[in-house]
């Protein structure tokens, strides 16, 4: 898919219109069947017993959370190189969706702490820089709201975007020089996955859908963004004509 | 040259006349460093083992507390228009400025430190790394917070916006500045943490002024 | 599944507080479509222009 091509917001509408079913759709369906995956067919764990069912749903948030921080970057560093109408836009929509993921991290990941470690809260590397993230998302946010003129709002925001981008893994690295609790890396390791296929396959499944369901959620959020300011433009030629 | 100097005396000159910079960091410092021990009470042992992430929290504060006006002055009587059409390139005025801000405010602050560390039992062998550290920690924070204060600097009520957006920024200098204070980990990682509290600042200084220009530009068109 | 696990209570609330939640996303995002589908359809039918009749002078 050429992104160029629907660079042009009127060809984007035309392409979300047709989409937006089988997004819908197929979110559904797949974190339908990762619920089946995962709170029917697998076992409980060994150790932990039911509780390790929340990974199913805490996992897929944060990887969410850390994924659309990184698109929001990534498509303000194409509004300041490209000038793509659409980039701002699309990471000023995607925000509130990035902090609710982060919220349901941390949320999530501290129901599943407090029966696993007996803590409801650390500070170890994951989790305060999950915490940070979640506090960029709202200075993100924040800056669209504080600023009204959207041109200048956007300039402010792609600048947050991209300097806070650089800080999550910063955070990351500094808060590991300490002890860290949480888990470490056990899917994207070198020798591949350590957990068993039992759960591995639910929480990809429920990866995919979670993803599919941001992208569902993005290309509504981006039309809305789209035809609002559509609707700025006429209430301001409005304005002036009478 | 002489213009780069020009700029930063103009602040200094201006920060010393209306004295209100450096005197309010200084008042908050002494403040948060008099209560703490008020606070968390006279248990000595306690209060020295906390002492170097305290006078760290306390210099942060102190230190984006007072950033607010980097820009504001100049933002609204229009000097600051002027500065970019001027000699020097935003970015540089931006540098500066925030140099200027370290120079009244950071640096002073790193210097009392030990002074007040007093008042929470600091163990005397940390001075030494305590001020080599704040002192090295506090250019980080002060161009962080000029980037605060350039991301802001149009918005009224911008308190919670620059909290949302630096102190997350912070985390990373807190962790090492107390690490490299020799606070919570002994003197072992104290060397190392140093040397990143420096790229830190390096880093800092290369990166903060491109951003905050642009923010300013956003502002000033 | 074992429905009365012990700590069954931490698996509910983790599921119920994300299934609650992104309901809610969910639900504001699309009264939030259906407001903006309102407020254009009626622009549109009073015939309002999108561009300004006189052009922008060019601004720096």
């Amino acid at each position: 898919m050429k992104i160029e091509k629907y660079a042009n917001p009127a060809r984007f509408l035309a392409l979300q219109e047709r989409m937006q079913p089988w997004l819908t759709g197929s979110a559904a369906f797949i974190i339908a069947i990762g619920l089946y995956l995962g709170l029917v067919v697998a076992p409980p764990d060994y150790q932990q017993g039911e509780t390790v069912r929340i990974m199913f749903i805490h996992v897929p948030s944060a990887w969410n959370a850390m994924m659309i921080y990184t698109s929001m970057a990534l498509c303000s560093i194409i509004a300041i190189v490209l000038r793509h109408p659409l980039a701002d836009m699309a990471a000023k929509a995607a925000a509130p969706f990035g902090a609710v993921f982060a919220f349901l991290a941390l949320a999530t990941g501290s129901l599943w702490g407090k029966p696993m470690w007996g803590t409801w809260w650390v500070w170890d590397a994951r989790l305060t820089s999950t915490f940070v993230l979640f506090l960029l998302y709202l200075g993100y946010i924040a800056v669209w709201q504080a600023i009204e003129e959207p041109r200048r709002a956007a300039a402010i925001a792609r600048i947050v975007a991209i300097v806070g981008f650089i800080n999550v893994p910063i955070i990351k690295f500094s808060v590991d020089w300490w002890n860290s609790l949480h888990q470490g890396e056990s899917i994207f390791r070198a020798g591949g996955p350590t957990i068993y296929p039992t759960i591995l396959w639910p929480l990809l499944v429920m990866g995919l859908g979670y993803t599919v369901m941001f992208f569902a959620l993005e290309f509504s959020a981006l039309r809305t963004e789209v035809l609002a300011r559509r609707i700025r433009q006429m209430e301001i030629a409005e304005a002036q004509g009478s | 040259m002489k213009v780069l100097a020009a700029l930063v005396r103009r602040d200094l000159t201006l920060a010393l006349r209306q004295g209100t910079g450096a005197g309010t960091a200084l008042g908050f410092f002494l403040t948060v460093m008099v209560l703490i021990p008020l606070g968390i009470g006279p248990d000595q042992a306690l209060l020295q083992r906390i002492a170097p992430g305290a006078l760290w929290i306390a210099l942060l504060l102190s230190v984006l507390l007072s950033s607010d006006r980097i820009f504001q002055a100049d933002f609204e009587d229009g000097s600051l228009e002027l500065m970019t059409m001027g000699p020097a390139a935003l970015e540089i005025v931006v540098t500066m400025k925030g140099l200027a801000h370290w120079l009244t405010t950071g640096l002073p602050l790193a210097i009392a430190a030990p002074l007040l560390g007093f008042l929470l039992n600091l163990d005397a062998a940390l001075i030494g790394p305590l001020v080599l550290a704040m002192g090295l920690g506090s250019v980080a924070l002060s161009l962080l917070a000029s980037l605060g204060a350039a991301v802001t600097v149009g918005i009224r009520r911008g308190g919670l916006l620059v909290s949302l957006l630096i102190l997350p920024l912070y985390v990373p200098v807190v962790i090492f500045g107390v690490a490299a204070s020799g606070g919570a980990g002994g003197v072992n990682i104290a060397g190392p943490s140093l040397m990143i509290l420096a790229a830190i600042a390096l880093v800092a200084l290369v990166t903060v002024p491109f951003a905050a220009a642009a923010a300013l530009r956003a502002y000033l068109h | 599944m074992d429905l009365t696990a012990p700590h069954d209570g931490f698996v509910y609330a983790a599921y119920g507080l994300s299934f609650v939640v992104l309901a809610v996303t969910i639900a504001l995002n699309a009264r939030r479509a259906q407001v903006t589908a309102r407020r254009l359809a009626e622009l549109e039918g009073r015939h309002v222009p999108r561009r300004r009749a006189t052009p922008r002078s060019v601004s720096a």
